[in-house]
């Protein structure tokens, strides 16, 4: 296997090949630290990829909550073209990889046979190798980074390696989205409920006072209220609360009073 | 019974006379506190006495415009501490939560400012010489503190802080679920173990706004101002309003 003259010129410059990978590891380690945006992240991470290992475009596929792999961003629109081709044929390097965990590197897609259909989409498009990398989270496959090149080359096992540090990074970053999904979701449980009961209890204090009843006996009137005017309880308590809503009206609550 | 002038800023007499009836709020409390205990809620807490090597500890989740739920306290004088924390407004959680980072008091008798005077005269008048806030979040969110306080002064080194954020971190899910769980029950029991949202006080908040024709706002700064004229713990305050044991006829100037 002969590599092009471009790989043998990147492997005598180490030292700004190691700048890069360093700063694509920095611009990600800078981004987990606050809330961002996981698309824009696996964006720039796949770019970053694509550009170390000189290759032309790139995507990234991820599988989703029924199973499904999906296309989450492509670096070009050619790029984007040849990963949902290879979804909708459910064939290619990349469906290979989801499936086998495996790193799958096509040197010559113009002599390969495995996949007619990808060959003939990523030869239009002008690509002529392809390496996909798994993305890996506890043993689980969760997508696969996927990278074209221009020429018929080879990929080096430091390349390799490279990938699979910047799709591990991706999976982390996934991960840490996820996180905070999660923690923005448990804190409006938390905002809601906590708010609701809080403004429950005053319209119970008000109905209580105003009625001379029981707290009991008001919340039960309060839920009457809410049931027969169609309301939650929490927006029948505000409005009591508020006093947008006096207690009169919800003691007599003609035509609808049942028992 | 008036509520006296209550609604501008506390003078140091009030200070002074408070922290003396506070602290027999929490005398005459203790034996009461113990009955109550409730280990459900005790669990949450007692790693963190284990582990840190603290006198006391309490949970709280925070909701929108402080609103604060607690879902534990370790002994009388956390509950103490935590309950000053909900009438002040002011204290190491407070501070904790603006500024979404740890607080760390490690000796309250060398402290000369503070942004928050009134709990730390409160907190020396009742023993405690350390008290420590580390804030729970989950992801990006912030969803309430662990506070935790000795009657010594406690150096905290690296390992200690390190430790008690990372415990902080793995409560905080499971406090956020006992507080949504408590939150959302119309008959949840509250003790002096797990006060939760002290249901009374908001109750107490209602009676005020149909009483005396308030805003919510202004109902609970009138129970605020009482706590501050009358030296009693909210929680008792609140009660008495309930019972009608205690009514504001007027709106104090």
């Amino acid at each position: 296997m002969t590599l092009p003259l471009i790989r043998k010129l990147d492997h005598m410059d180490g030292t700004s090949r190691e700048a890069e990978i360093n700063a694509a590891f920095v611009a990600v380690a800078d981004t987990l630290t606050t809330d961002y945006d996981m698309v824009d992240l696996l964006h720039t991470l796949v770019q970053r990829c694509a550009a170390i290992l000189h290759m032309e475009a790139g995507g990234l596929m991820l599988v989703d909550g029924a199973g499904e792999l999906q296309l989450m961003t492509s670096t070009s629109e050619a790029a984007g073209l040849v990963e949902v081709m290879q979804l909708n044929a459910a064939a290619g390097p990349c469906i290979d990889c989801f499936r086998t965990g495996s790193a799958i590197s096509v040197n010559d897609i113009s002599v390969s046979t495995s996949w007619p259909a990808f060959r003939t989409a990523a030869l239009k498009q002008g690509f002529h190798s392809a390496l996909a990398t798994p993305m890996k989270l506890r043993g689980k496959i969760i997508g696969t980074m996927n990278l074209f090149g221009a020429a018929s080359a080879g990929v080096s096992a430091r390349d390799a390696a490279v990938a699979q540090a910047l799709a591990d990074v991706a999976t982390i970053g996934i991960l840490q989205e996820r996180v905070i999904q999660e923690g923005h979701l448990m804190e409006q449980q938390l905002h809601r409920a906590l708010d609701s009961r809080i403004v429950i209890e005053q319209a119970k204090g008000v109905i209580s006072n105003g009625l001379s009843l029981s707290m009991d006996d008001a919340f039960l009137l309060l839920r009457k209220y809410a049931r027969d005017h169609n309301l939650t309880i929490r927006t029948a308590s505000e409005s009591v609360s508020r006093r947008v809503v006096s207690v009169q009206s919800i003691a007599s609550n003609p035509a609808k009073l049942r028992r | 019974m008036g509520a006296g002038s209550s609604r501008t800023l506390p003078t140091i007499a009030w200070v002074l006379r408070w922290i003396n009836v506070s602290l027999k709020a929490v005398m005459s409390s203790v034996p009461l506190l113990q009955k109550a205990q409730n280990n459900e809620a005790l669990s949450l807490c007692s790693p963190f006495l284990k582990a840190l090597e603290v006198a006391g500890a309490s949970i709280s989740v925070a909701g929108e415009l402080n609103r604060h739920s607690t879902i534990c306290v370790s002994s009388p004088l956390a509950a103490r501490l935590d309950a000053l924390q909900f009438e002040l407004g002011e204290g190491p959680r407070w501070e904790a939560l603006a500024s979404r980072s740890a607080i760390i008091c490690p000796d309250l008798a060398h402290v000369i400012q503070s942004p928050w005077p009134i709990f730390l005269g409160e907190a020396r008048a009742l023993g405690v010489r350390s008290v420590f806030s580390f804030p729970m979040k989950v992801g990006a969110a912030l969803v309430g503190t662990v506070d935790l306080c000795c009657t010594s002064s406690r150096a905290a080194d690296e390992k200690f802080v390190s430790m008690a954020t990372l415990m902080a971190g793995h409560a905080a899910s499971n406090a956020v679920q006992q507080a949504v769980r408590s939150a959302e029950d119309h008959n949840s029991l509250e003790s002096e173990w797990s006060p939760a949202l002290r249901r009374e006080v908001h109750q107490a908040t209602g009676i005020l706004i149909s009483q005396l024709d308030l805003s919510a706002t202004d109902a609970f700064s009138l129970l605020q101002g009482h706590v501050f004229a009358s030296g009693k713990p909210i929680d008792q305050i609140a009660h008495d309003v309930v019972l009608r044991a205690l009514v504001f006829s007027h709106i104090p100037e």
